[in-house]
């Protein structure tokens, strides 16, 4: 079934047709799904080097030659149990990347002819994959100079109205966390996990938990407003995080938020640019998640 | 488990026309032009006068197809291009960014820019102008609109004057917010007797001199349902759609785009309900 000559770089669409072109139906998807399962390996999930063969007496089944057991290509990806095809998967990939600023339900739902609950499931699954790619992000290491970042994100809610969105910046690279106040657990776990020993953590002068990031033992260099370098909140990724849900998505709810604020995190770390972030999620759209 | 490749019925009863479906009746360039001339009954041929595109009397009483065909007739680009931008376009809520236009299509911003003009000539064609019947009460509202402008002398807020019956709305630019300047507009397009609903805005209380049967909520009173029935609702709703649309589709408006900005929300606006007969009023379908 696969053809050993295709490729399987991701390819760039410049348009749309392109993407039909490449892929024009629902078997083009499967056997360019189905190669990039083969070239991952390890579905099985037991650590071992596993070795797949398609199996001939079901169509689209993957089967593992140590243990035997057959998947579906679609097993564990961001389709798993999904009843969309991936015609419509991919086509949605394609358009999350080319729009602008950001994709809504309802073109979705009006673009691919389906439900409202299932354009706001795929929409959600894709989300909530940028969030799995996204958590391994680090920063630091060789004291390289770290800008840390703040701001409240307006949410949709009857009892608390904001979340607290800190950021890690380092040149285009972003990393966030959404949480609901500032108590110093939230910060510390996140220092903890995003930034790698040493490094020189700027903050901004009136940034009231210098103490939690004093605590965790980071060189921290505190900036006056004034200075450019560190201008804590102006960044364009946190000064514009309440302007773009507003304009894009009309409001966030609480429980959704942080995976808002990742979408956009995975927008500006990309540049919005339509090619580089397709490509992106093309190259991890098979990726196993667990 | 059951995956669905070809497109369902599903959305089509609620005014939805998805994409698989429109490319299943237009897959190639051939059904277009047989759409556009079967619809228009004369043969389409590509023209080289560019003196149609600036023709300041192309759009008058010329349906949108034909308006479709004169400007597909005169550009470069496939006609099955101009179907499916249209129906792209048509089918957005809020219409869509000219960047998007651009990744999809693989094109330049001139000539998304003459696609998405096209769309408004269209768009004009089906946009109703005549005044209210009176039939229904008629609700009336001005906003401020920021617009972007060269001078800086100018802060840029443009007074926007708009008229709704519940179906649809008529809007205009204005110079200000005085009775002067707003009172005759209402005169011309809603007939006397009818029913008026307004804010407290002191401008609107001579309207009850006139002729018309005046209400009013004091949105100062934070009243905004009055006790005889008042209010305001359908057209702030237009209001909220209108800056919507500015900020999800154009980012911001300019001056010299206002026309053709109002225009566009305002048959969005009365087809927001049924995508699918705005689709099908373009492309009549």
């Amino acid at each position: 079934m696969t053809d050993q000559n295709t490729t399987l770089d991701e390819p760039s669409f410049p348009s749309l047709w392109q993407l039909r072109s490449r892929f024009p139906n629902e078997a083009a998807c499967l056997e360019y799904l189905t190669a990039k399962r083969l070239q991952a390996g390890d579905l099985c999930g037991t650590g071992q080097e596993c070795k797949f063969s398609i199996d001939r007496g079901v169509s689209a089944l993957l089967r593992c030659r140590t243990c035997l057991r057959r998947y579906s290509p679609r097993t564990a990806t961001l389709t798993y149990n999904s009843n969309i095809s991936l015609l419509k998967w991919f086509e949605l990939l394609w358009l999350f990347s080319a729009m602008p600023e950001g994709l809504t339900v309802d073109f979705v739902r009006r673009y691919l002819g389906i439900s409202h609950v299932a354009a706001w499931r795929m929409l959600l699954n894709l989300r909530l994959h940028i969030d799995a790619q996204r958590r391994s992000v680090q920063f630091g290491g060789d004291g390289r100079p770290v800008v840390m970042t703040w701001t409240n994100l307006r949410v949709r809610t009857s009892r608390r109205r904001t979340l607290l969105v800190f950021a890690l910046e380092d040149g285009k690279e972003i990393s966030s966390l959404t949480c609901p106040d500032r108590r110093t657990k939230y910060i510390r776990h996140f220092l903890s996990e995003r930034i790698t020993q040493p490094a020189q953590l700027i903050i901004p002068d009136r940034f009231d938990c210098k103490m939690a990031v004093r605590r965790y033992g980071n060189s921290v260099v505190v900036r006056d407003s004034s200075d450019p370098v560190g201008r804590a909140g102006e960044s364009s990724f946190v000064a514009d995080l309440n302007g773009w849900v507003k304009r894009i998505y009309k409001h966030v709810r609480p429980d959704y938020a942080a995976l808002y604020v990742r979408e956009k995190e995975f927008r500006v770390a990309l540049d919005n640019s339509s090619g580089r972030m397709f490509a992106r999620l093309m190259k991890s759209f098979p990726a196993i998640e667990r | 488990m059951v995956v669905r490749s070809q497109p369902t019925p599903y959305d089509r009863d609620k005014g939805v026309v998805c994409r698989a479906s429109f490319s299943a009746r237009f897959p190639d360039e051939s059904s277009c032009v047989a759409h556009l001339e079967r619809v228009t009954g004369d043969q389409f041929r590509r023209s080289e006068s560019l003196a149609l595109r600036h023709d300041p009397e192309l759009s008058a009483g010329r349906s949108s197809v034909q308006l479709l065909a004169l400007s597909a007739a005169v550009s470069k680009l496939p006609v099955i291009v101009w179907f499916h931008a249209f129906y792209l376009l048509a089918s957005a809520r809020f219409g869509l960014p000219a960047v998007f236009l651009e990744r999809y299509f693989g094109l330049g911003a001139a000539e998304v820019r003459e696609l998405m003009c096209g769309f408004d000539l269209c768009l004009g064609s089906i946009a109703a102008v005549e005044p209210f019947d009176g039939s229904k009460p008629v609700q009336i509202d001005e906003t401020l609109l920021k617009c972007q402008t060269d001078s800086e002398a100018d802060d840029g807020g443009v007074t926007i004057l708009g008229i709704s019956d519940q179906e649809r709305v008529l809007a205009w630019p204005v110079a200000d917010r005085t009775r002067a300047t707003l009172i005759p507009l209402i005169v011309a397009h809603v007939p006397r007797c009818s029913e008026i609903y307004t804010d407290g805005w002191k401008a609107y209380r001579i309207l009850s001199q006139l002729g018309y049967e005046h209400r009013y909520v004091r949105h100062n009173k934070n009243e905004w349902l009055s006790s005889n029935g008042a209010n305001t609702f359908a057209i702030d709703s237009f209001w909220a759609y209108l800056k919507r649309m500015i900020r999800l589709a154009r980012g911001h408006v300019d001056r010299f785009e206002l026309d053709s900005c109002l225009l566009e929300a305002r048959v969005r606006f009365s087809h927001r309900q049924n995508p699918a007969a705005l689709l099908e009023s373009v492309l009549s379908l």
